[in-house]
């Protein structure tokens, strides 16, 4: 039986230097961003929310809801799931559809007061072993606790990023490969997990293992 | 002077798994000689996170040594007008204050050695001195702490040619950052948990110290902290006060004190005690500069903390109550914005009207303030303590040998 060990992700963020006060500004400098811009903003946006407090999963949909107050576009954003997509070419792609066709519809270019700017930035991570490594699924349920939000984050949400498949996250490959609990891969994997927040997730697998040990 | 304590005394607050990652993440950096160097070892901001931060990277093994620039009182009044301008404010001036800025750098830079892995050069009063230094074997980063978001053009266009010559730069939030030739990264603000202004206090010493200002709790207390300073809108607090007195009997202190190089000071000051017109319920406090124990214990004892600036660089003060478990209502300005979520631990507000009615809010929904307060210090926690700041220059240290890496793997994965 292989153990699971937990890594640790420590990020430090970069501002790129760009920021935008309307829609069309948004768009233009969206268009012409590296992907790590792209990236830091669907997905690493989620290590921002780990509680339930934000109402959209993504940086975007949130900053279209709470700063441009363009709720018809934060809801179409809100909508939009980075891990829907193999690349993220592709989801730059459908992202700058989905706000070509809004501003097409729309009969001015919704701006932002001073101060509530969307500053573009990526980060740069630090992937290290975090010294914990669990062999059963009473320990892995007790240090899933434990870990922190950004681990927990790296092995639930990202590696699925980092293995282009949407439902393969680290925990579940590591249950499926040692134990013969197809149930519980398949109630983990069944979880809406850029929709819920970081803890939301962590607290629905806690209870879903719990009730597997039971 | 207060004993700096060790990193092991931060287990309690933060895990001992978060210290772990500290000395993982040192040990990546370990031989690496780091050189900090800012203006003054003592008063103002950046002296007092050094004086923190410094002997806790030397504890977990990086090679820290602090270094303070030396200068006369034209240096330093040239240097304030440039920390002003870049803050926003006009101001002209001279070429040969300009040419002064620079000799002072220059003759600081025949004195120090600068000999490092890595040279982490604090705010603009030793900006120029990488023009002194030969730079090849090091990386040299400028930590800008203050509010860059409109700094005065001209001024601005003129420091770039020596902010060009760094490697990376640093500053506090995005709104801050400019488009630059080289890297950028952010690191917020920290306080300090066990630092006389944050630390536990017990209920004797709280209210030794209400005592003292003849405060008695017996109706809600709604608390600002700040300097007497037009940027803090502290007439606009009374105000926000008065309309909140008429729905509910409450009481307001205003704590602060006037800055020696603030000579409009006083002048506030006295709008404000026009303003409170000798109002029982208005308590005003003149604080001496050393007050941080009062501070923490009006903070603690407080129903209510605002802070309804008009101009704000971070606003730690903001920090400082979110982390006493006091939901904050803030004015919508600098750091301010990024520190508090509307009805997560606070409230931004955008006029006196909105200050008062988020007041009453706090105010008539106790159990709602209170759940805000617990989320408004594990919020704090997670991102506005001394480790975390320490953590975020660990991984710059090793961020800054690793560029071009969107991820740094310092292991095989397993799970």
């Amino acid at each position: 039986m292989k153990s699971f060990r937990f890594y640790d992700y420590i990020t430090i963020i970069s501002p790129t230097g760009q920021k935008a006060s309307n829609l069309r500004e948004f768009l233009n400098i969206l268009e012409e961003s590296e992907d790590n811009v792209i990236f830091h903003h669907l997905f690493q946006a989620h290590l921002k929310h780990q509680s339930k407090d934000w109402e959209y999963p993504g940086d975007f949909a949130n900053w279209a809801s709470d700063s441009l107050e363009d709720f018809t576009l934060a809801e179409k954003l809100g909508n939009f799931n980075p891990y829907d997509f193999t690349t993220i070419a592709e989801a730059k792609e459908v992202l700058i559809e989905i706000i070509e066709g809004h501003m097409y519809e729309l009969p001015n270019i919704p701006w932002v007061r001073p101060g509530f700017e969307f500053y573009f930035s990526y980060a740069t991570t630090i992937v290290i072993p975090s010294g914990i490594e669990v062999k059963n699924l009473i320990e892995f349920r007790d240090f899933l606790k434990v870990i922190n939000s950004s681990s927990f984050y790296y092995h639930f949400c990202e590696s699925r990023k980092i293995k282009k498949e949407k439902n393969h996250d680290d925990f579940t490959i590591w249950i499926e490969d040692n134990f013969d609990k197809t149930y519980l891969v398949e109630k983990i994997r069944d979880i809406d997990f850029y929709f819920y927040s970081l803890d939301e997730n962590r607290k629905k697998i806690i209870k879903l293992v719990n009730e597997e040990l039971e | 002077m207060q004993n700096v304590p060790s990193i092991k005394d931060y287990k309690e607050i933060v895990g001992e798994k978060y210290i772990d990652q500290l000395e993982h993440l040192s040990s990546l950096s370990r031989n690496k000689k780091v050189i900090m160097l800012n203006s003054t070892k003592s008063g103002g901001g950046v002296a007092e996170i050094l004086f923190r931060l410094v002997p806790l990277l030397n504890e977990l093994g990086i090679q820290c040594e602090w270094k303070t620039i030396e200068g006369d009182n034209r240096f330093f009044k040239i240097t304030k007008n440039i920390h002003n301008a870049l803050q926003g404010e006009k101001i002209c001036f001279k070429a040969e204050d300009l040419q002064y800025y620079l000799e002072v750098n220059r003759e600081n830079s025949k004195r120090l050695n600068l000999e490092a892995d890595i040279v982490v050069i604090h705010d603009p009063q030793p900006l120029p001195i990488l023009k002194f230094y030969n730079k090849e074997k090091s990386k040299w980063v400028w930590r800008c702490h203050i509010d860059m978001s409109k700094p005065d053009l001209s001024l601005w266009k003129h420091l770039k040619k020596y902010l060009y010559l760094y490697d990376a730069s640093i500053f506090s939030i995005s709104k801050f950052s400019k488009k630059l030739p080289h890297p950028q990264f952010l690191i917020l603000p920290s306080i300090d948990p066990l630092s006389d202004k944050n630390k536990e206090l017990s209920s004797d010493e709280i209210e030794g110290v209400l005592n003292s200002f003849k405060i008695t709790k017996d109706k809600p207390l709604i608390l600002q902290v700040s300097r007497f300073d037009r940027f803090k809108d502290p007439v606009g607090v009374i105000k926000a006060y008065r309309l909140v007195k008429k729905e509910i009997n409450c009481q307001l202190v205003l704590a602060g004190g006037t800055a020696d190089d603030d000579p409009e000071g006083a002048e506030v000051l006295e709008e404000v005690m026009n303003e409170a017109d000798s109002d029982p319920d208005i308590h005003i406090l003149l604080l001496e500069p050393k007050s941080d124990l009062e501070i923490n214990a009006l903070q603690r004892s407080a129903d209510v903390v605002i802070q309804k600036s008009t101009k704000e660089g971070f606003g730690l003060v903001v920090t400082e109550a979110l982390w006493k478990e006091k939901p904050v209502i803030g004015g919508a300005v600098g750091g301010i914005t990024t520190q508090i979520r509307n009805y997560h631990n606070g409230f931004l507000v955008y006029s006196i009207d909105g200050a008062a009615y988020r007041i009453r809010y706090l105010l008539n929904r106790l159990h709602t303030a209170k759940t805000m307060g617990k989320q408004a210090k594990k919020f704090a926690t997670e991102n506005f303590l001394i480790t975390r700041h320490l953590r975020d220059y660990l991984t710059l240290f090793i961020v800054l040998y690793n560029q071009g890496k969107n991820i740094i793997k310092t292991d095989e994965k397993g799970g």
